[in-house]
């Protein structure tokens, strides 16, 4: 009478039986819900946090710990560009830690399924992101005041990211990390021992080339998306 | 979906200076097909060939007739053309394909039903949340864990972690199946209900195992036996 | 896939149903699979034919039974059925579905008119009295107990319909009982 009627009961009971063995969704999950991100990208991105919560944790202390501790004999500026200069690092650091067979343990899972690879990594990449933006810009807005600089690192945060992604496809997540870790270092450092302005890096041209790192980076991340697909364990 | 036959074809894959695998010809599937060989004898790195893991140097993999990997091959130009339609196989393939690593793949600080339904979203399984949840239960059912949806898997023993990972193959009826050591760290009930489930789905499904054991290998019935040797095929039958 | 539940439903079988709900509600899975096993056919049976879309169906039954698991302890042994009980929890979840997506044309909803209540009974005499276009709109209000906005949903039809029907059909059963 009814098609199906015996295979649609096993299958509700199914679905009755999951919902309520499966653990209840967390906080985190239910805020993207509700803000109408669709349930399958809300489950993939509510899973990074959970498996980064301890690094999150560590940068919002080391953050919080150089707002508040710099040297008295520093002026404000030079508090203020020690900030800026670590602010981009953090996403670069939690790409470093999200990506790779060492920090996930699924990671060859989740190449075998047909979830993009390039999708997955920016997913991650975007939640990483957002939540070490939310932590930097706490700990900047507790640092001395200097108007429009204390948000001079997005833009520098966006080229650090989009260039670890890009030459991470190739040489590997970590490898491309630890890279550019250094060379944004290394670069800041020189460019206010140079100009004998600790903030130089983060004025004007610094912002402008920023953009344009940025750019280039993203544009040779998605060109080279088909790296994404296929994981190199050499 | 029907049981897949994947063929290999000339295919090579290097691993730094020591290691190459080197299958010259080899079909598997459909049925149960046993992979043996001892420690480094290219059992997993050929597992992950067929897992879609890990791109051949050389030579071409076809699933389903359909070319899957095509080492780009410099002489032969067409093979740029042709890029779309692989990348389409691929995914295809990854779509009916369930994967189990040699390796703990689960990670400790999810829950067991996060963890599967977690795997499940990337594998795109289910055409609702719902249907896909319901997926997961089915297949923590089969491993024997649906009591343990909740627990961490940090909190599991290797034995149960090893199920969880399991059930993230299992899950939603993959016609492709690619176990690296399943039978690892369980225990004779356990195996026992692992063998039930492999011969079910043996029917309608192409279903690669690798193991040590070859007592156990006997009692899958396995259509095929493949043994390995220092990265080549030492005998296929 | 092998079930346990198949030999529980067994074990199960002299337990009354308010019994098994009382089980539910101190967090016994496996009485929440014994009581669906027992009822979720008629439900899905008695669905369909209010509502042709089985995956409106499925979803209802679905949501049944998840408000079950979270509401058992409200269910109070007043000697009611557990059935009569699920079926107004079903309903509710059906009307909540259609809600939720425009409906289709009432007759592509109503795949084939419920049977009349068993002969004898008072129901049936009741709507043995009215035009069959009222029948609809007596059972969902007077033997359902939804309210009219409720079975204006059910029936995708507009509440002012659903109320002058009900008015009429007051009409002709006092003129009969006259």
């Amino acid at each position: 009478m009814i098609p199906d009627l015996d295979a649609r009961l096993a299958h509700n009971l199914d679905v009755v039986m999951a919902e309520i063995d499966a653990p209840p969704r967390g906080r985190f999950e239910r805020l993207l819900l509700r803000a109408r991100v669709p349930e399958p990208t809300a489950r993939l991105v509510a899973a990074t946090p959970t498996l980064r919560l301890a690094w999150f944790v560590s940068v919002a202390v080391v953050l919080l710990f150089a707002a508040s501790a710099g040297d008295a004999t520093w002026d404000d500026t030079g508090r203020l560009a020690v900030l800026l200069t670590l602010a981009p690092l953090v996403p670069v650091v939690g790409v470093a830690l999200a990506y790779g067979s060492g920090a996930d343990r699924a990671h060859e899972v989740s190449v075998a399924a047909p979830l993009s690879g390039l999708r997955l990594v920016l997913l991650r990449t975007a939640t990483v992101l957002g939540a070490s933006a939310a932590l930097t810009l706490l700990g900047v807005l507790a640092a001395p005041s200097a108007g429009w600089l204390r948000l001079a690192w997005l833009l520098p945060a966006a080229a650090t990211t989009a260039t670890t992604l890009a030459v991470g496809s190739r040489l590997g997540m970590r490898t491309a990390a630890g890279l550019v870790g250094t060379g944004w270092t290394v670069l800041v450092v020189v460019i206010a021992q140079a100009s004998g302005d600790a903030a130089a890096p983060f004025r004007a041209i610094g912002q402008l080339v920023s953009l344009v790192v940025s750019v280039l980076a993203a544009v040779a991340l998605v060109t080279s998306r088909r790296r994404l697909e296929h994981w190199d364990g050499r | 979906m029907t049981a897949p036959t994947v063929h290999l074809d000339g295919v090579v894959v290097r691993l730094g200076e020591r290691f190459t695998l080197a299958v010259d010809s080899l079909t598997v599937g459909p049925g149960i097909t046993v992979v043996q060989g001892a420690n480094g004898s290219g059992k997993s790195t050929l597992l992950r060939l067929l897992a879609t893991v890990v791109a051949p140097d050389a030579g071409r993999i076809t699933v389903a007739g359909r070319t899957i990997a095509a080492a780009a091959d410099p002489a032969d130009r067409s093979g740029r053309a042709d890029r779309p339609a692989v990348d389409a196989a691929l995914l295809a393939t990854r779509r009916r394909l369930g994967y189990l690593p040699q390796h703990d793949s689960v990670p400790p600080r999810l829950r067991v039903f996060d963890h599967v339904d977690l795997v499940a979203v990337m594998r795109e399984l289910g055409s609702d949340a719902r249907s896909r949840r319901a997926m997961v239960h089915r297949a923590l059912v089969a491993v024997d864990l649906d009591d343990l949806g909740a627990e961490r898997c940090g909190r599991l023993s290797g034995g149960q972690r090893r199920r969880v990972a399991l059930a993230a193959a299992l899950a939603g009826g993959p016609t492709l199946l690619v176990l690296d050591e399943p039978d690892a760290s369980l225990d004779a009930d356990q195996i026992g209900r692992l063998t039930r489930e492999l011969t079910e789905r043996a029917g309608a499904a192409t279903i690669v195992v690798a193991t040590h054991h070859a007592a156990w290998s006997t009692t899958l019935h396995p259509t095929q036996r493949i043994q390995l040797h220092e990265g080549h095929v030492r005998r296929a039958d | 896939m092998r079930r346990r539940t198949d030999t529980l439903v067994r074990v199960d079988q002299e337990r009354s149903d308010a019994a098994v709900v009382a089980a539910i509600a101190t967090g016994d899975r496996r009485a929440l699979e014994t009581l669906y096993h027992r009822h979720a056919r008629m439900l899905m049976v008695r669905l369909h034919r209010r509502c042709g879309d089985p995956e409106l169906v499925d979803t209802a039954v679905q949501d049944t039974f998840l408000a079950v698991w979270r509401s058992a302890g409200t269910y109070r042994d007043t000697g009611g059925e557990v059935g009569a009980w699920l079926w107004t929890i079903a309903l509710r979840k059906l009307i909540d579905q259609l809600r939720r997506r425009p409906a289709p044309s009432p007759s592509a909803t109503l795949p084939e008119p419920e049977p009349l209540p068993a002969p004898g009974t008072r129901a049936h005499d009741l709507l043995g009295r009215l035009p069959a276009e009222l029948h609809d709109v007596v059972r969902s209000v007077y033997l359902d107990g939804l309210t009219t906005a409720e079975a204006a949903v059910l029936l995708g039809i507009p509440q002012g319909t659903v109320k002058s029907r009900l008015a009429r059909a007051r009409s002709v059963l006092q003129e009969d009982l006259r």
